[in-house]
């Protein structure tokens, strides 16, 4: 395991089995090529494989309510596309790319309906602390706020995450390191 | 901070983490099953019949998507479609887009510069003035209810009667196939007027049919007053006030009814047929008396009927009045020459 120091944090560069990531991304390939046959399996197993974390990156941008429809939407579009993707090792990536032009398409549309900011919404004192501190999650910065909902809310763990979005383990904990830290410090300065 | 349990949940858990990780657990994706189009293979066409094919389609495909959309608007009744926006009225603290939708559930203010339309095929549109606070607590195809709370709202209604409700501090308004306007004051205070059909307002045991052209008042604590038309003499509107709103004081209230009798005119008769079930059986007789000068009541209907507030005996009376029966349909003002 190689270090790196990061500003103030130890980066720990193979945090990541290779072939964690090697595996991902040739079965991804292989389940591409076998749904571009018309193999409907092959992409349910895409879906199944990619649901979570296509639910956070959306979770991550847009309203909770919204998020389930615009999940379907990502892999209609995904299907339909399925052919013009030239490297099909890079379905995930390509995946999330989707994800975040739904997510860019919705704000830019009228919308059927607002998210009640968190004060309004609920009044059950859990449900009020979850909506808030996912609110706080999304005033992050986008690399943050992605990667802290696929941790967080979608209970992936980093190497997953790595692995799933094609960043570097070392950019994945470094996301997870300084979001938690913004986290915290919003949550406690928001906190009465 | 123990990024071990951050990274990858390897060792002691960091409570603070633990903690968010648990509360946001409720927003984690379900994975629901994904619902694919069919997909139907097919023999490959000849180049002239693939263009015949797409041409076809792509007509076919216009049609029906001409037929959705407009079958859309009119079977979908559960959001308000914001038509025009002036200023910057709020839905839930965000700024009101244009062609954006409203739902139940949320609250619309304006402020003194700003004003919302918003429209609903197959039900009517309502206009929103400034310094309104609105809220849309029900839309479905059987019923579409705002209430609200302070401002004023011009509603222009092509709904069945009864589908369209405006709740407001002090009373409701149910539409019967109409136009008309509802202002709320910071009171409560609210005042109906009328511009086309009729609008049944209601409160507790109180009800006052509204037709075109009149106005009916609503207040805090007692409900709505009979309506009137606003040409009536102004000696007659302030005895009317005093009628529908003054419960403490018997002998002014009977003074007041004395002014409303002598000041009615033919066109005030439904006014007094209002009058009816806000008075005393003594007092029903003297309606009686100079309503039977103003419009004969129908055959068989006596002075005891009316102090005994028989409505099944009353109800044809508002047939000889020439404005219609509310709930049969409207026929428009009586035409009355003073």
């Amino acid at each position: 395991m190689e270090a790196r120091l990061d500003g103030n944090l130890l980066i720990r560069e193979a945090a990541v089995p290779e072939d964690l990531t090697v595996e991902n991304t040739s079965e991804d390939a292989q389940l591409v090529a076998a749904a571009r046959d018309g193999d409907r399996g092959a992409f349910g197993k895409l879906y199944e494989r990619h649901t979570r974390m296509v639910h956070g990156v959306l979770l991550a941008h847009v309203p909770f309510a919204e998020v389930d429809d615009l999940v379907h939407d990502v892999f209609l579009v995904a299907l339909r596309k399925l052919g013009s993707l030239r490297e099909p090792a890079a379905f995930a990536g390509w995946l999330i790319a989707i994800a975040r032009n739904r997510a860019t398409d919705f704000h830019r549309k009228p919308r059927a309906s607002e998210e009640l900011p968190a004060e309004i919404g609920s009044s059950d004192p859990k449900e009020y602390e979850a909506r808030a501190a996912l609110e706080a999650i999304r005033s992050l910065p986008q690399a943050y706020r992605e990667t802290l909902v696929l941790r967080l809310v979608e209970g992936m763990k980093g190497p997953e995450i790595a692995a799933r979005t094609g960043l570097t383990p070392a950019s994945v904990r470094v996301n997870l390191h300084r979001g938690v830290k913004q986290l915290r410090e919003k949550l406690g300065r928001e906190r009465p | 901070m123990n990024d071990d349990y951050l990274w990858d949940g390897s060792g002691s858990p960091d409570p603070e983490v633990e903690r968010i990780e648990n509360l946001l657990a409720r927003f984690r994706g379900s994975q629901p099953p994904l619902e694919f189009p069919e997909v139907v293979r097919e023999r490959p066409l000849a180049p002239a019949q693939k263009i015949a094919w797409v041409l076809s389609m792509a007509a076919a495909i216009l049609l029906v998507a001409c037929a959705a959309w407009y079958a859309r608007g009119w079977l979908r009744h559960d959001s308000w479609i914001v038509s025009e926006v002036v200023g910057s009225p709020q839905l839930n603290g965000h700024v009101l887009r244009q062609n954006g939708h409203w739902r139940p559930g949320g609250q619309l203010e304006t402020d003194a510069t700003s004003r919302a339309e918003l429209q609903l095929p197959g039900m009517g549109q309502i206009e929103i003035e400034p310094n309104s606070q609105v809220a849309l607590l029900e839309a479905s195809a059987e019923k579409q209810q705002f209430r609200l709370e302070r401002g004023e709202i011009r509603a222009v209604v092509i709904a069945p009667p009864y589908v369209f409700l405006i709740h407001t501090p002090t009373a409701y308004a149910m539409d019967m196939g109409c136009a008309y306007t509802l202002h709320v004051d910071d009171d409560g205070t609210s005042l109906l007027r009328v511009t086309v059909g009729w609008v049944d307002l209601q409160h507790g045991w109180r009800q006052s049919l509204v037709p075109e052209g009149a106005a009916a008042e609503s207040r805090p604590e007692i409900g709505p007053g009979a309506p009137y038309y606003e040409d009536a003499s102004e000696r007659f509107r302030q005895g009317l006030e005093i009628v529908n709103f003054d419960e403490s004081d018997a002998k002014a209230r009977s003074a007041a009814l004395t002014t409303v009798l002598s000041e009615a005119r033919k066109r005030d008769a439904f006014t007094l047929l209002n009058l009816f079930k806000r008075v005393d059986a003594e007092d029903r007789g003297r309606i009686y008396d100079r309503l039977a000068s103003l419009v004969p009541p129908p055959p068989g209907v006596t002075r005891e009927d009316a102090v005994n507030r028989d409505s099944a005996k009353l109800g044809p009376w508002w047939d000889l009045l020439g404005i219609g029966h509310a709930k049969k349909g409207f026929r428009g003002p009586p035409r009355v020459e003073e």
